[in-house]
């Protein structure tokens, strides 16, 4: 039985094949990758390997469906969703599940990928750790906090917020968060609010784990649009982020600035708190 | 209207495309069909359809593990399991969700299937609607319960008040259930004792009727499964040591009724079609017979 599934939604991705074959080939425990894919097959075929299932829809449904699919047959403990232009660090998946509490979401240090020559861009920018939630509740990448020497010292650290691309957690607590929620969120838009929200403020925490990496496409070349965003219904899930101000779950137990307040001060934050649920 | 998952676990199997493509022609409903390739491709790939999810694994986990996990992504209200080489009845998905309450399963009567010409096959012999388990203690090759087709009980039930109408279990070849029923009274397939693949009527037959649901042959609409004649090759399949095995476990775990959970005995269900064919009438002081 694996212990980690991994996750990758896939919708016209020109990297899917090389993202399989290095988590494939850098893992070093026991996974399984689950492949949606969303509407469409990859030409040419992906090549068969005894680690991969594959879960194709004759309709594409939309990166949430497709998590959501591939985490009701996963097999894993531990789910680990993953873009499908991403390479990892050695090890990533024992390294990752050696550290990962029962409510805990852990993000890996992140780096950025050059898809084409499959390496990393040195790019003064990274690696990335920290990202925040700004006032209109957008994750941002915390240069301050990244560059600090002092906090690269500490491996494993609470951050407020990440981009998403990468995220890892026990299955239980995967379905304790009833993630993914289309119904409130619509099929795509911010996935990462959904997730940190609902970990920060039902009691959980949302980590990096600066002992292993992933690097991320970074944008330099256009290779065409992944998932459509086409009715993905952007407003639907701007108005899902934006009842966190108030309450945005049911089994939400902490408020807000709760949060903002555990990491304060946070960029683009006004002194005034009673400004803070406006 | 409620919609169909339609399972089909696929192992090698040849006509696995016309079978998907008669379900979707076929069907007058909303429908899924969830057709798991278990450990293979097949050449060609099969034709893209809106209302077609393909499970593919790269290595083959076998057919319980293939409705589970097909179970698990379906989104209909009621599923069906079919083999990868069925026809159906048009309008079959109305048909049977019409009269399928929520702990019951429904199996349509069976035909005969020339899978090459794609038509019915007349072989001179009746639509098959019951089936019977058989006596483990009367099994000539061990302490096996076996399903057996049982004309006796169709002959006498012709009328039409018996169209929906009591069996005592079903080949396995295709049943059509509630995913309410599949989830949480049956808990999906179990591995456990059975193995990966075979009592697949026993395990769900027994779990519903001793739990207090309904197996129905439904006679309003059909389905014809392959006939066996010509060979076509070998699908999903265990070696003989392995199926006597799980024969033996789930024979001696049904008369001893060992499954948890149950609200009847194996007896009541004997006693319910009384007289069955291959159970003596003295069963019950022979229950330990051959068991050890």
């Amino acid at each position: 039985m694996p212990t980690v599934s991994v996750i990758v939604p896939a919708r016209n991705e020109v990297f899917l094949q090389k993202t399989i074959e290095d988590m494939l080939a850098k893992a070093q425990g026991d996974i399984e990758v689950i492949v949606i894919l969303d509407g469409y097959w990859p030409i040419p075929q992906l090549k068969d390997d005894d680690r991969l299932v594959i879960i194709h829809r004759g309709q594409g449904m939309g990166m949430r469906a497709g998590i959501n699919g591939a985490a009701a047959i996963a097999r894993g403990k531990f789910l680990m969703k993953c873009d499908a232009h991403c390479m990892f660090g050695k090890g990533y998946d024992v390294k990752l599940a050696a550290e990962c509490k029962k409510n805990w979401v852990v993000v890996p240090r992140r780096y950025a990928l050059d898809p084409e020559k499959w390496e990393l861009i040195d790019n003064p920018k990274y690696p990335i750790d920290y990202m925040y939630l700004s006032k209109d509740l957008h994750g941002v990448v915390w240069g301050e906090k990244n560059k600090d020497p002092k906090l690269k010292k500490k491996l494993l650290d609470e951050t407020m917020s990440n981009q998403g691309s990468v995220w890892f957690m026990q299955k239980s607590y995967f379905h304790e968060l009833e993630l993914m929620d289309e119904a409130t969120y619509g099929t795509f838009w911010n996935e990462f609010q959904e997730v940190g929200f609902k970990c920060w403020l039902s009691g959980g925490r949302v980590m990096v784990n600066k002992k292993t990496w992933y690097a991320h496409w970074h944008k330099t070349s256009d290779f065409g649009r992944g998932y459509s965003l086409s009715g993905s219904n952007q407003p639907k899930a701007q108005a899902a982020v934006k009842k966190w101000r108030k309450k945005g779950w049911r089994k939400q137990t902490l408020p807000l600035p709760w949060l903002v307040e555990r990491f304060w001060p946070v960029p683009s934050w006004p002194e005034d708190r009673s400004k803070w649920t406006s | 209207m409620s919609k169909l998952s339609v399972i089909i676990p696929s192992r090698n199997e040849i006509f696995l495309p016309n079978t998907v493509k008669d379900i979707l022609a076929k069907a007058q409903g909303d429908i899924e069909v969830i057709a798991v390739l278990d450990g293979y491709w097949p050449n060609p790939l099969l034709e893209d359809n809106d209302r077609l999810i393909v499970l593919h694994r790269g290595q083959s986990m076998g057919m319980r593990a293939a409705i589970n996990g097909a179970a698990a992504i379906a989104k209909g209200k009621y599923i069906m399991k079919c083999d990868a080489h069925c026809m159906f009845a048009p309008g079959f998905d109305e048909v049977l969700k019409a009269d399928c309450d929520d702990n019951w399963i429904v199996i349509p009567r069976r035909k005969r299937l020339d899978a090459e010409n794609w038509c019915i096959q007349d072989v001179g012999k009746p639509d098959i609607d019951y089936h019977f388990l058989g006596c483990p203690m009367t099994n000539r090759d061990g302490y096996e319960m076996h399903g057996g087709i049982w004309p006796h009980r169709a002959v006498t039930r012709t009328d039409p008040k018996y169209d929906i109408d009591d069996t005592m279990s079903f080949q396995g070849s295709s049943w059509f259930m509630t995913a309410k029923h599949f989830n949480d009274t049956l808990h999906g397939m179990s591995e456990e004792g059975y193995g990966s693949f075979c009592q697949e009527p026993q395990e769900i037959g027994n779990k519903t009727w001793l739990s207090g649901g309904r197996i129905v042959t439904n006679k309003k609409t059909w389905y014809a499964h392959l006939h066996k004649g010509p060979r076509y090759g070998r699908g999903y399949f265990q070696d003989r040591r392995t199926l006597t095995r799980g024969h033996t476990w789930s024979g001696r775990h049904w008369m001893n009724n060992k499954e948890p959970g149950m609200k009847y005995k194996l007896e009541w269900l004997v006693e319910k079609f009384w007289p069955v064919p291959t159970w003596p009438e003295d069963w019950k002081s022979r229950i330990d017979e051959k068991v050890r």
